[in-house]
């Protein structure tokens, strides 16, 4: 277990904040609940009576709306939070997603799908004519590879793709780092390795050399060792002597499933452990960890949403979609 | 030793301990609103119906600092600063100075824990505004070595500060 900060005071307002909008987080309960409603509109129903409601727009009835009304929930909140909080570095781990799917759009001459946050307007603009000189040091270098000028598409989309994976998983380890936090570096830590992982597995399924991996990928400490001996590791079965700690453990396990299965009961075990993990932030009365715990759960919340909507809208099979439902933080 | 130069110094140690005790105690408190006060201040932004049952948790590190101060009038009455005719030795006065600042020590720790335990408190409330008479005996709890120390001052100050001490003194002078 590890240690809390203490001393927070700083963080006292926006913890205060939170103590309400825990109370109106929903439960796993919750979510079984609806995972066995058979009716979908029986389950927009139900969702009526949750703090989804004041985000639902009339006449919703696609996917695509209904992944717009969930991630307007998610994101005015985690904003709203942003504002409140004393330094922003953990709310913009939970907006950076965001924030590199309008990098990513740019980078192609495209205009931004989300609000802006970590990167402004300006800077969007200057990286579409191929000018990454106000980003961050620590995604700079990268960027500039693969910044095309004036918006003209790039010539690899793979590269890219990979590029901005490495990039965003770094800029989220220096933002966690900031906040020098046991509790929050170690889970950061945790879901980088996990999403490294899920990256390497899905391109050796789909026969990518792993070499274009390491080499656009890194450096991601401390985790350079361990993507570099990954990728030179074809044999799949061989990783799980590999990876290491816990997610080693879940990795092993979850590869014995169907293989089908691997990947997404993969990302479910990890994302329940570290629900598990961040749920020891609930003992703090003020501090960082508080807002990245809850923001988490909000996250792992709005998974749960689109899962049992799109499951719905789809006519998927209750026991199906039960068993993906993820763990969740109340 | 000079007898006014010894009074001089016993009346000097006994004003700095009462100064000591109601300063620590006051900023104790001070600290301990200021704790309480930000939690207040979040959850009243999302619930504000709650003041009235969060400004009692928001009340509580703030009586360290009325202890302070009723240790201070108790050292100044019973010195007879407040009377004019302040004799005080310089055991006596080396003795209050210690207990003022025994006690504001005591006041200024206990009220920044208590501010933490009204935040605890706050958040409690936040979620389950049911609980509010549980959540009011947690900071209540800290309060209880705050008011032994107030005890204590007042025991204390009232035995060092007997007039046949002081008479006793002028005699031996």
């Amino acid at each position: 277990m590890k240690a809390l900060s203490k001393g927070q005071h700083r963080w006292g307002f926006v913890c205060g904040q939170i103590s309400v909008l825990e109370g109106r987080l929903m439960s796993y309960d919750f979510f079984m609940t609806l995972g066995g409603i058979e009716k979908s509109e029986d389950v927009l129903h139900r969702l009526q009576e949750t703090s989804l409601r004041e985000f639902m727009v009339p006449g919703a009835e696609t996917w695509e709306d209904w992944s717009t009304i969930i991630d307007s929930y998610v994101h005015s909140q985690i904003d709203e939070l942003k504002k409140a909080s004393p330094s922003p570095e953990i709310t913009d781990v939970f907006l950076l997603n965001e924030d590199y799917v309008n990098l990513k759009r740019a980078i192609n001459g495209k205009n931004a799908l989300f609000p802006k946050n970590v990167f402004s307007e300006s800077r969007l603009n200057e990286i579409a004519s191929g000018n990454p000189a106000l980003f961050p040091e620590i995604i700079r270098p990268s960027i500039s590879a693969i910044a095309n000028p004036a918006g003209a598409q790039s010539e690899n989309p793979i590269i890219t793709d990979i590029v901005l994976d490495g990039c965003y998983l770094r800029q989220y380890l220096w933002l966690i780092s900031k906040l020098n936090c046991p509790l929050l570096k170690e889970w950061s830590e945790c879901r980088v390795l996990s999403k490294l992982i899920v990256v390497l597995w899905r391109a050796l399924k789909a026969g990518h050399n792993l070499k274009i991996y390491q080499q656009y990928l890194l450096p991601l400490e401390p985790f350079n060792h361990l993507i570099s001996e990954l990728c030179a590791t074809t044999e799949l079965r061989s990783w799980g002597n590999i990876i290491p700690g816990i997610i080693g453990d879940i990795w092993r396990e979850c590869f014995e499933v169907s293989e089908d299965e691997q990947i997404s009961k993969f990302e479910q075990k990890v994302s329940d452990f570290i629900t598990q993990q961040v749920k020891q932030a609930k003992l703090q009365t003020m501090g960082p960890e508080r807002v990245g715990a809850f923001c988490w759960g909000l996250n792992m919340e709005a998974f749960n949403l689109k899962l049992i909507v799109s499951g719905k809208l789809n006519g998927l099979p209750s026991n199906m979609l039960k068993d993906r439902i993820r763990q969740t933080y109340v | 030793m000079d007898n006014a130069l010894a009074i001089e110094i016993g009346r000097g140690l006994a004003i700095a301990g009462a100064g000591l005790a109601v300063g620590l105690g006051c900023s104790g408190s001070g600290k301990g609103i200021g704790i309480a006060s930000q939690a207040v201040g979040g959850v009243l932004s999302e619930k504000p119906d709650l003041f009235g049952r969060l400004l009692v948790l928001l009340a509580l590190p703030g009586t360290q600092g009325f202890y302070g101060f009723i240790t201070a009038i108790l050292i100044f009455v019973r010195s007879g600063l407040i009377t004019g005719q302040m004799i005080i030795t310089p055991g006596t006065g080396l003795a209050l100075f210690v207990l003022g600042f025994g006690v504001g020590l005591a006041l200024f720790f206990s009220a920044q824990w208590q501010g933490e335990a009204s935040a605890a408190s706050i958040a409690l409330v936040a979620r389950r505004p049911e609980a509010f008479g549980r959540s009011v005996i947690l900071p209540a709890m800290v309060e209880t070595y705050a008011v032994v120390a107030l005890l204590v001052a007042i025991l204390a100050i009232n035995w060092l500060t007997a007039s046949n001490d002081v008479t006793a003194f002028i005699r031996a002078q």
